[in-house]
Protein backbone atom coordinates (compact mmCIF):
# COMPACT_ATOMS: atom_id res chain seq x y z
CA UNK A 1 0.00 0.00 0.00
CA UNK A 2 2.64 2.43 1.02
CA UNK A 3 4.94 1.45 -1.80
CA UNK A 4 2.29 2.18 -4.44
CA UNK A 5 1.65 5.63 -2.95
CA UNK A 6 5.39 6.20 -2.77
CA UNK A 7 5.72 5.35 -6.45
CA UNK A 8 2.89 7.77 -7.25
CA UNK A 9 4.51 10.58 -5.27
CA UNK A 10 7.89 9.79 -6.78
CA UNK A 11 6.49 9.77 -10.32
CA UNK A 12 4.76 13.12 -9.78
CA UNK A 13 7.94 14.59 -8.32
CA UNK A 14 10.06 13.31 -11.20
CA UNK A 15 7.64 14.65 -13.82
CA UNK A 16 7.43 18.00 -12.05
CA UNK A 17 11.19 18.32 -11.70
CA UNK A 18 11.70 17.23 -15.31
CA UNK A 19 9.35 19.86 -16.71
CA UNK A 20 10.65 22.58 -14.41
CA UNK A 21 14.17 21.75 -15.51
CA UNK A 22 13.13 21.85 -19.14
CA UNK A 23 11.50 25.23 -18.58
CA UNK A 24 14.62 26.69 -16.98
CA UNK A 25 16.81 25.21 -19.72
CA UNK A 26 14.41 26.76 -22.21
CA UNK A 27 14.80 30.27 -20.83
CA UNK A 28 18.56 29.72 -20.77
CA UNK A 29 18.94 28.36 -24.31
CA UNK A 30 16.10 29.79 -26.40
CA UNK A 31 17.06 32.71 -28.65
CA UNK A 32 14.12 35.07 -28.22
CA UNK A 33 11.86 36.70 -25.66
CA UNK A 34 8.82 34.93 -27.06
CA UNK A 35 10.38 31.49 -27.18
CA UNK A 36 11.60 31.97 -23.61
CA UNK A 37 8.09 32.93 -22.61
CA UNK A 38 6.91 29.73 -24.24
CA UNK A 39 9.28 27.70 -22.07
CA UNK A 40 8.35 29.73 -19.01
CA UNK A 41 4.59 29.64 -19.13
CA UNK A 42 4.09 26.14 -20.47
CA UNK A 43 6.83 23.95 -19.00
CA UNK A 44 7.16 25.63 -15.63
CA UNK A 45 3.43 25.75 -15.02
CA UNK A 46 3.02 22.11 -15.97
CA UNK A 47 5.91 21.08 -13.74
CA UNK A 48 4.56 23.08 -10.82
CA UNK A 49 1.16 21.42 -11.24
CA UNK A 50 2.84 18.03 -10.82
CA UNK A 51 4.81 19.26 -7.82
CA UNK A 52 1.49 20.31 -6.30
CA UNK A 53 0.04 16.91 -7.20
CA UNK A 54 2.87 15.19 -5.36
CA UNK A 55 2.20 17.34 -2.31
CA UNK A 56 -1.53 16.52 -2.54
CA UNK A 57 -0.84 12.78 -2.59
CA UNK A 58 1.60 13.21 0.27
CA UNK A 59 -1.04 15.06 2.27
CA UNK A 60 -3.66 12.40 1.55
CA UNK A 61 -1.38 9.65 2.79
CA UNK A 62 -0.46 11.66 5.87
CA UNK A 63 -4.13 12.38 6.56
CA UNK A 64 -4.96 8.68 6.33
CA UNK A 65 -2.09 7.68 8.60
CA UNK A 66 -1.86 10.42 11.24
CA UNK A 67 -4.30 11.23 13.99
CA UNK A 68 -4.41 14.96 13.16
CA UNK A 69 -6.08 14.55 9.77
CA UNK A 70 -7.75 17.97 9.77
CA UNK A 71 -4.48 19.89 9.37
CA UNK A 72 -3.42 17.74 6.40
CA UNK A 73 -6.81 18.11 4.70
CA UNK A 74 -6.52 21.86 5.23
CA UNK A 75 -3.06 21.80 3.63
CA UNK A 76 -4.39 19.72 0.74
CA UNK A 77 -7.20 22.12 -0.05
CA UNK A 78 -4.86 25.08 0.14
CA UNK A 79 -2.43 23.36 -2.20
CA UNK A 80 -5.26 22.95 -4.70
CA UNK A 81 -6.08 26.66 -4.36
CA UNK A 82 -2.41 27.52 -4.88
CA UNK A 83 -2.26 25.38 -8.02
CA UNK A 84 -5.36 27.05 -9.45
CA UNK A 85 -3.93 30.50 -8.66
CA UNK A 86 -0.68 29.46 -10.33
CA UNK A 87 -2.54 28.34 -13.45
CA UNK A 88 -4.44 31.62 -13.81
CA UNK A 89 -1.57 33.96 -12.97
CA UNK A 90 1.03 32.24 -15.14
CA UNK A 91 -1.16 32.23 -18.22
CA UNK A 92 -2.30 35.84 -17.96
CA UNK A 93 1.10 37.07 -16.78
CA UNK A 94 2.85 35.44 -19.73
CA UNK A 95 0.29 36.96 -22.08
CA UNK A 96 0.88 40.39 -20.56
CA UNK A 97 4.66 40.06 -20.90
CA UNK A 98 4.39 38.98 -24.54
CA UNK A 99 2.06 41.84 -25.42
CA UNK A 100 4.17 44.37 -23.56
CA UNK A 101 7.32 43.10 -25.27
CA UNK A 102 5.67 43.48 -28.68
CA UNK A 103 4.42 46.97 -27.87
CA UNK A 104 7.89 47.89 -26.59
CA UNK A 105 9.29 47.16 -30.04
CA UNK A 106 10.68 43.64 -29.71
CA UNK A 107 9.84 41.49 -32.73
CA UNK A 108 10.04 37.70 -33.02
CA UNK A 109 12.94 36.64 -35.19
CA UNK A 110 11.36 33.93 -37.28
CA UNK A 111 7.65 34.42 -36.81
CA UNK A 112 5.26 32.36 -38.92
CA UNK A 113 2.24 34.18 -37.51
CA UNK A 114 2.50 37.68 -36.05
CA UNK A 115 -1.09 38.64 -35.36
CA UNK A 116 -0.24 41.92 -33.66
CA UNK A 117 1.70 43.09 -36.72
CA UNK A 118 -1.29 42.18 -38.88
CA UNK A 119 -3.57 44.16 -36.57
CA UNK A 120 -1.20 47.10 -36.62
CA UNK A 121 -1.05 47.05 -40.42
CA UNK A 122 -4.83 46.84 -40.64
CA UNK A 123 -5.20 49.65 -38.12
CA UNK A 124 -7.23 47.53 -35.71
CA UNK A 125 -4.65 47.21 -32.94
CA UNK A 126 -6.57 47.87 -29.76
CA UNK A 127 -4.43 49.51 -27.09
CA UNK A 128 -6.95 51.22 -24.83
CA UNK A 129 -4.81 51.91 -21.80
CA UNK A 130 -1.15 51.75 -22.61
CA UNK A 131 0.56 54.18 -20.25
CA UNK A 132 3.64 54.52 -22.44
CA UNK A 133 1.50 55.48 -25.41
CA UNK A 134 -0.45 57.98 -23.30
CA UNK A 135 2.72 59.64 -22.08
CA UNK A 136 4.03 59.87 -25.61
CA UNK A 137 0.79 61.40 -26.82
CA UNK A 138 0.91 63.99 -24.04
CA UNK A 139 4.52 64.77 -24.83
CA UNK A 140 3.89 64.87 -28.55
CA UNK A 141 0.82 67.10 -28.65
CA UNK A 142 2.51 70.54 -28.81
CA UNK A 143 5.20 69.25 -31.14
CA UNK A 144 2.60 67.61 -33.37
CA UNK A 145 0.76 70.93 -33.54
CA UNK A 146 3.92 72.63 -34.77
CA UNK A 147 4.54 69.95 -37.35
CA UNK A 148 0.96 70.19 -38.58
CA UNK A 149 1.47 73.88 -39.20
CA UNK A 150 4.47 73.07 -41.32
CA UNK A 151 2.99 70.20 -43.30
CA UNK A 152 -0.77 70.16 -42.71
CA UNK A 153 -1.78 67.78 -45.48
CA UNK A 154 0.82 65.10 -44.85
CA UNK A 155 0.86 65.22 -41.08
CA UNK A 156 -2.92 64.94 -40.86
CA UNK A 157 -2.90 61.54 -42.47
CA UNK A 158 0.12 60.40 -40.50
CA UNK A 159 -1.32 61.47 -37.17
CA UNK A 160 -4.32 59.25 -37.79
CA UNK A 161 -2.05 56.28 -38.31
CA UNK A 162 0.01 57.02 -35.25
CA UNK A 163 -3.08 57.40 -33.12
CA UNK A 164 -4.06 53.84 -33.95
CA UNK A 165 -0.61 52.30 -33.87
CA UNK A 166 1.35 53.70 -30.96
CA UNK A 167 4.38 51.53 -31.71
CA UNK A 168 4.99 53.29 -34.98
CA UNK A 169 4.99 56.57 -33.09
CA UNK A 170 8.44 55.80 -31.79
CA UNK A 171 10.41 56.68 -34.94
CA UNK A 172 8.14 59.61 -35.72
CA UNK A 173 8.26 60.95 -32.21
CA UNK A 174 11.96 61.53 -32.68
CA UNK A 175 11.44 63.84 -35.63
CA UNK A 176 9.70 66.73 -33.88
CA UNK A 177 11.99 66.25 -30.90
CA UNK A 178 14.95 67.06 -33.14
CA UNK A 179 13.49 70.36 -34.23
CA UNK A 180 14.38 72.31 -31.06
CA UNK A 181 17.89 70.97 -31.34
CA UNK A 182 18.10 72.11 -34.93
CA UNK A 183 16.79 75.51 -33.94
CA UNK A 184 19.35 75.65 -31.17
CA UNK A 185 22.11 74.83 -33.67
CA UNK A 186 20.85 77.52 -36.01
CA UNK A 187 20.78 79.96 -33.11
CA UNK A 188 24.35 79.08 -32.23
CA UNK A 189 25.67 79.72 -35.70
CA UNK A 190 25.73 83.56 -35.46
CA UNK A 191 27.61 83.18 -32.19
CA UNK A 192 30.17 81.00 -33.91
CA UNK A 193 30.44 83.43 -36.77
CA UNK A 194 31.02 86.20 -34.29
CA UNK A 195 33.67 84.05 -32.67
CA UNK A 196 35.42 83.62 -36.01
CA UNK A 197 35.78 87.36 -36.26
CA UNK A 198 37.77 87.43 -33.05
CA UNK A 199 41.23 87.49 -34.71
CA UNK A 200 40.03 90.30 -36.91
CA UNK A 201 39.21 92.40 -33.86
CA UNK A 202 42.40 91.34 -32.11
CA UNK A 203 44.48 92.93 -34.86
CA UNK A 204 44.06 96.09 -32.89
CA UNK A 205 47.27 96.26 -30.78
CA UNK A 206 45.68 97.23 -27.47
CA UNK A 207 43.21 94.37 -27.42
CA UNK A 208 45.65 91.78 -28.70
CA UNK A 209 47.61 92.00 -25.42
CA UNK A 210 44.54 91.21 -23.37
CA UNK A 211 43.65 88.45 -25.77
CA UNK A 212 47.05 86.85 -25.22
CA UNK A 213 46.94 87.26 -21.47
CA UNK A 214 43.41 85.99 -20.96
CA UNK A 215 42.65 83.57 -23.75
CA UNK A 216 39.43 82.32 -22.13
CA UNK A 217 37.76 85.66 -21.68
CA UNK A 218 39.26 87.07 -24.86
CA UNK A 219 36.53 85.58 -27.00
CA UNK A 220 33.77 87.13 -24.93
CA UNK A 221 35.51 90.47 -24.72
CA UNK A 222 36.26 90.51 -28.41
CA UNK A 223 32.70 89.68 -29.33
CA UNK A 224 31.36 92.33 -27.00
CA UNK A 225 33.88 94.82 -28.28
CA UNK A 226 33.10 94.07 -31.88
CA UNK A 227 29.36 94.72 -31.73
CA UNK A 228 29.56 98.47 -30.97
CA UNK A 229 32.49 98.74 -33.37
CA UNK A 230 30.45 97.39 -36.25
CA UNK A 231 27.55 99.58 -35.25
CA UNK A 232 29.76 102.64 -35.21
CA UNK A 233 31.31 101.76 -38.52
CA UNK A 234 27.90 101.26 -40.07
CA UNK A 235 26.58 104.50 -38.58
CA UNK A 236 29.58 106.73 -39.27
CA UNK A 237 30.45 105.37 -42.67
CA UNK A 238 33.28 107.27 -44.30
CA UNK A 239 34.34 109.35 -41.35
CA UNK A 240 36.81 106.72 -39.95
CA UNK A 241 36.03 107.66 -36.39
CA UNK A 242 38.11 105.22 -34.30
CA UNK A 243 41.00 102.93 -35.18
CA UNK A 244 39.02 99.94 -33.90
CA UNK A 245 36.13 100.74 -36.19
CA UNK A 246 38.49 101.30 -39.10
CA UNK A 247 40.18 97.95 -38.57
CA UNK A 248 36.97 95.97 -38.42
CA UNK A 249 35.37 97.78 -41.32
CA UNK A 250 38.39 97.24 -43.53
CA UNK A 251 38.63 93.58 -42.61
CA UNK A 252 34.99 92.97 -43.40
CA UNK A 253 35.04 95.01 -46.58
CA UNK A 254 32.08 96.81 -45.07
CA UNK A 255 30.28 100.01 -45.92
CA UNK A 256 33.40 102.11 -45.40
CA UNK B 1 10.01 9.62 0.99
CA UNK B 2 10.74 12.79 2.88
CA UNK B 3 14.26 12.65 1.50
CA UNK B 4 12.87 12.66 -2.04
CA UNK B 5 10.89 15.80 -1.41
CA UNK B 6 13.87 17.44 0.25
CA UNK B 7 15.97 16.53 -2.78
CA UNK B 8 13.27 17.95 -5.06
CA UNK B 9 13.27 21.19 -3.04
CA UNK B 10 17.05 21.45 -3.35
CA UNK B 11 16.84 20.75 -7.09
CA UNK B 12 14.31 23.55 -7.50
CA UNK B 13 16.64 25.87 -5.62
CA UNK B 14 19.31 25.05 -8.18
CA UNK B 15 16.85 25.82 -10.95
CA UNK B 16 16.21 29.22 -9.38
CA UNK B 17 19.94 29.95 -9.43
CA UNK B 18 20.06 28.99 -13.12
CA UNK B 19 17.18 31.37 -13.78
CA UNK B 20 19.10 34.08 -11.99
CA UNK B 21 21.78 33.68 -14.66
CA UNK B 22 19.25 34.59 -17.32
CA UNK B 23 18.07 37.52 -15.21
CA UNK B 24 21.67 38.71 -14.91
CA UNK B 25 22.66 38.19 -18.54
CA UNK B 26 19.31 38.68 -20.30
CA UNK B 27 19.99 41.03 -23.18
CA UNK B 28 16.66 42.84 -22.90
CA UNK B 29 14.38 43.91 -20.09
CA UNK B 30 11.71 41.50 -21.30
CA UNK B 31 14.12 38.57 -20.84
CA UNK B 32 14.70 39.61 -17.26
CA UNK B 33 10.97 39.78 -16.66
CA UNK B 34 10.61 36.26 -18.06
CA UNK B 35 13.34 35.04 -15.72
CA UNK B 36 11.58 36.74 -12.81
CA UNK B 37 8.34 35.01 -13.77
CA UNK B 38 10.08 31.62 -13.81
CA UNK B 39 11.60 32.27 -10.41
CA UNK B 40 8.21 33.26 -8.99
CA UNK B 41 6.63 30.05 -10.23
CA UNK B 42 9.49 27.99 -8.84
CA UNK B 43 9.25 29.73 -5.48
CA UNK B 44 5.55 28.87 -5.23
CA UNK B 45 6.23 25.21 -6.07
CA UNK B 46 9.13 25.20 -3.62
CA UNK B 47 6.87 26.53 -0.87
CA UNK B 48 4.38 23.72 -1.55
CA UNK B 49 7.18 21.16 -1.30
CA UNK B 50 8.53 22.61 1.94
CA UNK B 51 5.02 22.77 3.39
CA UNK B 52 4.73 19.01 2.78
CA UNK B 53 8.18 18.36 4.21
CA UNK B 54 7.68 20.42 7.35
CA UNK B 55 3.97 19.66 7.66
CA UNK B 56 3.00 23.33 8.09
CA UNK B 57 -0.08 24.58 6.29
CA UNK B 58 0.99 28.17 6.83
CA UNK B 59 3.57 27.89 4.06
CA UNK B 60 0.84 27.04 1.57
CA UNK B 61 -1.04 30.20 2.50
CA UNK B 62 2.17 32.14 2.04
CA UNK B 63 2.56 30.49 -1.37
CA UNK B 64 -0.93 31.58 -2.44
CA UNK B 65 -0.31 35.18 -1.39
CA UNK B 66 3.13 35.11 -3.03
CA UNK B 67 1.64 33.88 -6.30
CA UNK B 68 -0.95 36.66 -6.33
CA UNK B 69 1.54 39.39 -5.42
CA UNK B 70 4.10 38.19 -7.96
CA UNK B 71 1.34 38.27 -10.56
CA UNK B 72 0.65 41.90 -9.69
CA UNK B 73 4.35 42.66 -9.91
CA UNK B 74 4.66 40.98 -13.29
CA UNK B 75 1.71 42.94 -14.64
CA UNK B 76 3.15 46.18 -13.35
CA UNK B 77 6.52 45.55 -14.97
CA UNK B 78 4.74 44.59 -18.19
CA UNK B 79 2.81 47.87 -18.17
CA UNK B 80 5.90 49.97 -17.64
CA UNK B 81 8.20 47.99 -19.91
CA UNK B 82 10.54 50.51 -21.54
CA UNK B 83 10.77 50.82 -25.29
CA UNK B 84 13.36 48.81 -27.18
CA UNK B 85 16.72 50.54 -27.00
CA UNK B 86 15.87 52.85 -24.11
CA UNK B 87 17.08 50.63 -21.27
CA UNK B 88 18.83 47.34 -21.87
Amino acid sequence: MHTAVDILIGAALVIGLFFNTMGVLGILRFPDVYTRLHADTKATTFGSIFIGLAVVVWAIRAACAAAAAGAWVNLLLHVLVAVVVLLVTNATGGHAIARAAWLAGYRPRQAVVDALSADADAGTLDTPDEPVAEVEKLAEEPLAAVSEVEKPAEKASESEKTAETPVSEAPEAGKPAENPQMEALVAEKPAEQAGEKVPVASEVPEESKTADQLPEKAVEMAVEAEKPAVAVSAGAAGEAAAPVAAATSEAEGGPA
Amino acid sequence: MRDWMTFAAAWMGGLMLLSLWRMWRGPTVADRVVALDVINTLVVAEMLLLAAVFGSGMLVDVAIVYALLSYVGTLYIARTLPKKGEAE
